[in-house]
């Protein structure tokens, strides 16, 4: 799926969900769409959840192939160097999708 | 209230110093846990220090240290000659999952959008630095061990009874691969210190802070960055390294943290604190003895009270006045102190003077 993500000219770096200004130097990030492939970093499944949740939540970072990495939720079980694909859902928040 | 004034008392009282000319308070939740504001004037009052200047600093559970690190500018400039610094929370009047949301509230957005913890992202990196360093479940299970080890003898310590790794592998689980006694226990507690002007047998020789990106995905290279570069200002100010340090009071909010945090702050290379701990380095009769007090884990964990907390055992281990865990011998003691999921963090050296 496509992402949107900001990218700083100034540092290379590359940041999603997308932000207005690079954190490390100030400057305004350029917007981009970009495939949500890459890897999983390192994931979990959390058992204890605050208020309003439901257990359990399963969670990965994805370190995206374009750059820069996306946390995202996931309905299947993970593995560290799995290879994943990233869509953005209506709230704004990520989801990890299965690649065959 | 109690606390903060329980702690503040007993820290005049402990000191030579009759007047205070400021004083400033430390807490992470009381608006919303403990249903009171305006700490300051509130312990101005019932301390009997009406009219000194009074302020509160806020640094989610960097609290205790950032409000030191204050309190050491103020009496390093010349403004203020004596500073009563005081930490505290009252975290246990509320359900768990309550005080849960409330200190997950110091995640990014999008993080507390997925519904993640604390625990949640201590168990993420927790996963990345067993995969990459060769760290097992078992050793890490070594870390809420000594904890427990040391906080049975502190007389201060919120759990005083010793656990086995079979004990901490058996916990319930809270976020893949961490457990109930891998985290840090939600405790009421206060502490309190006076910094002056005056020389004393201790002394502040260093302090340092740094933050990182607020979200774990926009954070890049091994540990926290926060820590790294307020370890690196602590020790340009003190002027001493880490060959210097004889113990540590390092923020085992989770058991990986302590590995962690004893390679940002020097202590250990990336990747080795694991080993130390296998190899007793970092026990109480070890070279370099982490967490005697038990550490967050057993000591507990009032968030603004922490970094005044590990101040506190490094002052008395440093006087000799650690009754039941006092190290032999020892000069300079560090403190490491995590706001937010280590995105803001204070180093502190203290040295027997």
């Amino acid at each position: 799926m496509s992402l949107e993500v900001s990218k700083c000219d100034s540092c290379e770096e590359v940041l999603a969900p997308p932000r207005l200004k690079c954190p490390e130097c100030r400057k305004e990030m350029r917007m981009e769409e970009v495939s949500g492939v890459g890897e999983i970093v390192t994931h979990t499944t959390v058992h204890v959840v605050p208020e309003g949740f439901s257990a359990p939540i399963m969670v990965g970072l994805v370190r995206l192939d374009a750059g820069g990495q996306v946390l995202a939720r996931s309905d299947f079980e993970l593995e560290t160097g799995m290879r994943v694909d990233v869509e953005e859902l209506e709230d704004g928040t990520h989801r990890i999708l299965r690649i065959d | 209230m109690a606390l903060l004034e329980d702690a503040a008392s007993l820290a005049l009282e402990n000191s030579d110093i009759p007047d205070v000319d400021a004083i400033i308070v430390g807490s992470q939740t009381s608006d919303e846990l403990a249903k009171v504001a305006n700490l300051g004037t509130r312990l101005a009052d019932v301390l009997g220090l009406s009219g000194v200047a009074a302020w509160r600093v806020e640094n989610s559970s960097g609290s205790g240290s950032a409000l030191l690190e204050a309190a050491t500018l103020a009496v390093r400039s010349g403004h203020y000659s004596n500073v009563l610094a005081v930490g505290g929370e009252k975290m246990t009047d509320k359900p768990t999952p309550v005080t849960a949301k409330v200190l997950g509230r110091v995640l990014a957005d999008t993080e507390i959008a997925l519904g993640l913890t604390m625990p949640s992202l201590g168990a993420m990196v927790a996963r990345m630095y067993m995969e990459r360093y060769g760290l097992s479940r078992e050793t890490l299970a070594m870390v809420p061990v000594k904890a427990h080890a040391n906080g049975a003898r502190n007389p201060l310590a919120h759990f005083r009874k010793e656990v086995d790794v079979g004990n901490v592998l058996s916990s319930p689980m809270v976020a893949d691969p961490l457990r109930v006694f891998d985290c840090a226990p939600i405790s009421d507690g206060a502490a309190a210190v006076v910094v002056t002007s005056q020389r004393t047998d201790v002394e502040i020789a260093g302090v340092g802070h740094g933050t990182d990106r607020i979200a774990l995905a926009d954070r890049r290279g091994n540990g926290l960055r926060a820590t790294q570069l307020a370890a690196a200002m602590a020790y340009k100010d003190a002027g001493l390294t880490p060959e210097d340090v004889d113990f540590a009071e390092l923020h085992d909010a989770f058991s990986i943290l302590e590995i962690i945090d004893s390679e940002d702050v020097g202590l250990f290379p990336r990747g080795e604190g694991w080993k130390a701990l296998e190899a007793g380095t970092t026990g109480r009769d070890g070279e370099m003895p982490i967490n005697v007090s038990g550490g967050l884990k057993s000591r507990g964990h009032p968030v603004g009270a922490t970094g005044l907390a590990q101040v506190a055992e490094v002052v008395w281990q440093l006087r000799g006045q650690a009754e039941g865990r006092q190290l032999d011998d020892v000069k300079v003691g560090l403190t490491q102190n995590i706001g937010g999921f280590g995105s803001n963090n204070l180093v502190t050296i203290m040295r027997r003077v």
